[in-house]
């Protein structure tokens, strides 16, 4: 016969249930070489996604098809992601002093990205136009970089 | 003549009126993400909310009451508070992704940050609840909401092949980058936006204040029948114009400003005008709809006097539950929760709360006490019973899926 559910069982669950959920977005430890390798992958993916809006986002106001407080706020909202990636991936510990390099490469790739991004934010603020080529060039730049990391990760 | 434009009005408005923050970022992620190789789960979502709706605007107009007024006399006092307790707060989630959708749409116009204008657009749905009468509501948010027609019109400039297209939408498969649970919960989590319980609570509430009667039901059948399906291709419209142009990008939708930038990559300044007008309307309506819905279901649980169609002082605990509603979505935003992300999270709990919205209304719509003649025939009953099913399937999915997949990522 199975047990009814009492309501400090309930409560329990409930509370587990709710724990549980809340950390679900949160950012856990890597305890080996694999998982850090696999969190090196998810922030770079995600950057790559960043960069590739940026990037997008720069060639449509080239082309005048994107007003400027849109566009604006497009590349600001990027850009902070870009930082919490950057901040989420810097706060796991490397595991070992193989997973190191993985940080340094990351973390390098990661700030490149990053800087193209806020110099596209400068540009799109001040509508610089003659900037726009040039940058796009860097983010495109930054995004192969991304790529060929992921890939070389993976 | 009257009649065909009173017929048409609620057609376009149930079309325009479909889809909300939570459809237009899950199918922009989705589509982003997958292609529309999850197209299906919208169609299915489609058919349930379809088959659900036509209950509870069927109950609504044979038995001039609504939903939750039933609820607790069908199923008892603790079974309805169960049910109100976890219906409303998914409606309540969901009005607070509205009221921070509002904000995100005007932010992108205004470059304001969305946190200064919560305020603000929570003071002005406030005031739409309190003052606006419910046809002006209904209708005119609905037909501004229309404006996301521009995402089809987009998905036709981009020159699509369209039998690709059509061949991903028919022939689901899981993309090689993303994982079998990933798939299952985003699937889980388009099922629960499509078939959002606000939906039929306002739907129901909504019959019961135009004060439907058995003649009505020809006029709710056909806005369920053709509206909502069409706000249903709306629905992929959004998802395919993310898969014809962020998918090759390598672009996964986090922001509303990303869903918009395949319409302006198609039509230019124009196309992302309407489609920021689109934003606002289908948010702004939203929001509107499920505070009403908060209200109507606490006030219809505990019978006080609800609705739009008496004066506020006479229904003075219904306006103060709008009230505080109000001000408790805009308190949780103002945390700096991403409104996005309670987007994200309010769609899959809508769908762990889907089980408590519909099994009622099937009661409810099967009862000859409550019904008479008009209980549900074989095919509503087979389809009921059958989405009662999957609703439950879903319901239980969705919180290990969540874990297994850290919410998507």
């Amino acid at each position: 016969m199975g047990r009814s559910p009492t309501p400090g069982r309930v409560r329990r669950a409930a509370l587990g249930a709710t724990l549980a959920i809340a950390l679900a977005g949160c950012v856990t430890p890597a305890r080996n070489d694999e998982q850090y390798d696999a969190k090196a992958v998810a922030a770079v993916e995600a950057a790559s996604s960043e960069v590739a809006t940026v990037h997008l986002t720069v060639s449509q106001r080239l082309g005048r098809k994107i007003p400027a407080a849109y566009a604006d706020e497009v590349v600001t909202a990027s850009e902070t992601a870009l930082d919490a990636i950057e901040g989420a991936f810097g706060a796991v510990q490397p595991p070992s002093r193989g997973s190191d390099r993985t940080y340094a490469e990351v973390s390098e790739v990661l700030a490149n990205a990053g800087e193209a991004v806020t110099y596209a934010r400068f540009a799109v603020r001040r509508d610089d136009a003659g900037a726009y080529p040039d940058l796009l060039g860097q983010l495109r730049t930054a995004g192969d970089q991304l790529s060929a990391l992921e890939k070389r990760l993976k | 003549m009257k009649r065909l434009l009173s017929v048409a009005l609620g057609v376009l408005t149930a079309i325009g009126g479909f889809v909300d923050i939570g459809d237009l970022v899950t199918n922009a992620l989705v589509g982003s993400r997958f292609g529309l190789s999850l197209a299906w789960v919208v169609g299915v979502g489609v058919l349930g909310i379809v088959v659900f709706a036509e209950m509870s605007g069927r109950v609504a107009a044979i038995t001039g009451r609504a939903t939750f007024d039933l609820v607790r006399e069908r199923l008892g006092p603790r079974a309805g508070l169960l049910n109100l307790f976890g219906s409303m707060a998914v409606t309540f989630l969901t009005f607070v992704a509205e009221i921070g959708g509002v904000a995100l749409a005007l932010e992108l116009v205004s470059s304001v940050n969305y946190l200064l204008l919560v305020p603000f657009t929570g003071l002005a749905v406030w005031i739409v609840l309190w003052r606006v009468r419910f046809s002006i509501l209904e209708n005119v948010f609905g037909l501004l909401g229309l404006a996301l027609l521009v995402f089809a019109f987009a998905v036709w400039r981009l020159g699509p092949d369209w039998s690709a297209l059509v061949h991903q939408a028919t022939h689901p498969s899981v993309p090689g980058s993303e994982g079998v649970p990933t798939y299952w919960y985003y699937a889980v989590a388009l099922f629960g936006a499509a078939m959002t319980p606000y939906e039929v609570f306002f739907f129901s509430s909504g019959g019961v204040e135009e004060r439907w009667t058995a003649k009505d039901l020809g006029t709710s059948r056909l806005n369920v029948l053709v509206g909502f399906p069409l706000g249903g291709v709306l629905s992929i419209a959004v998802a395919s114009s993310t898969a014809l142009v962020l998918l090759p990008a390598g672009i996964q939708v986090d922001t509303l400003g990303q869903v918009g930038l395949p319409v302006s990559e198609a039509l230019g300044r124009l196309g992302i005008a309407v489609a920021l007008l689109g934003f606002f309307a289908a948010t702004f309506g939203a929001a509107c709809e499920t505070g009403l819905s908060v209200g109507y279901s606490v006030s219809q649980y505990f019978g006080w006097q609800w609705g739009k169609y008496v004066r506020p002082r006479e229904a003075a605990l219904f306006h103060t539950v709008l009230l505080a509603a109000t001000i408790a979505g805009v308190a949780v935003l103002l945390t700096t929760v991403d409104p996005i992300k309670v987007t994200e999270y309010s769609v899959v709990f809508s769908a762990v709360a889907l089980p408590l919205t519909y099994f009622p209304i099937l009661v409810v719509a099967n009862d000859p006490d409550y019904m008479g003649e008009r209980v549900n025939g074989r095919l509503a009953n087979g389809l009921g019973q059958v989405y009662l099913v999957l609703v439950t399937l879903a319901a239980v999915a969705a919180i290990p899926l969540m874990l297994l997949t850290k919410a998507g990522q």
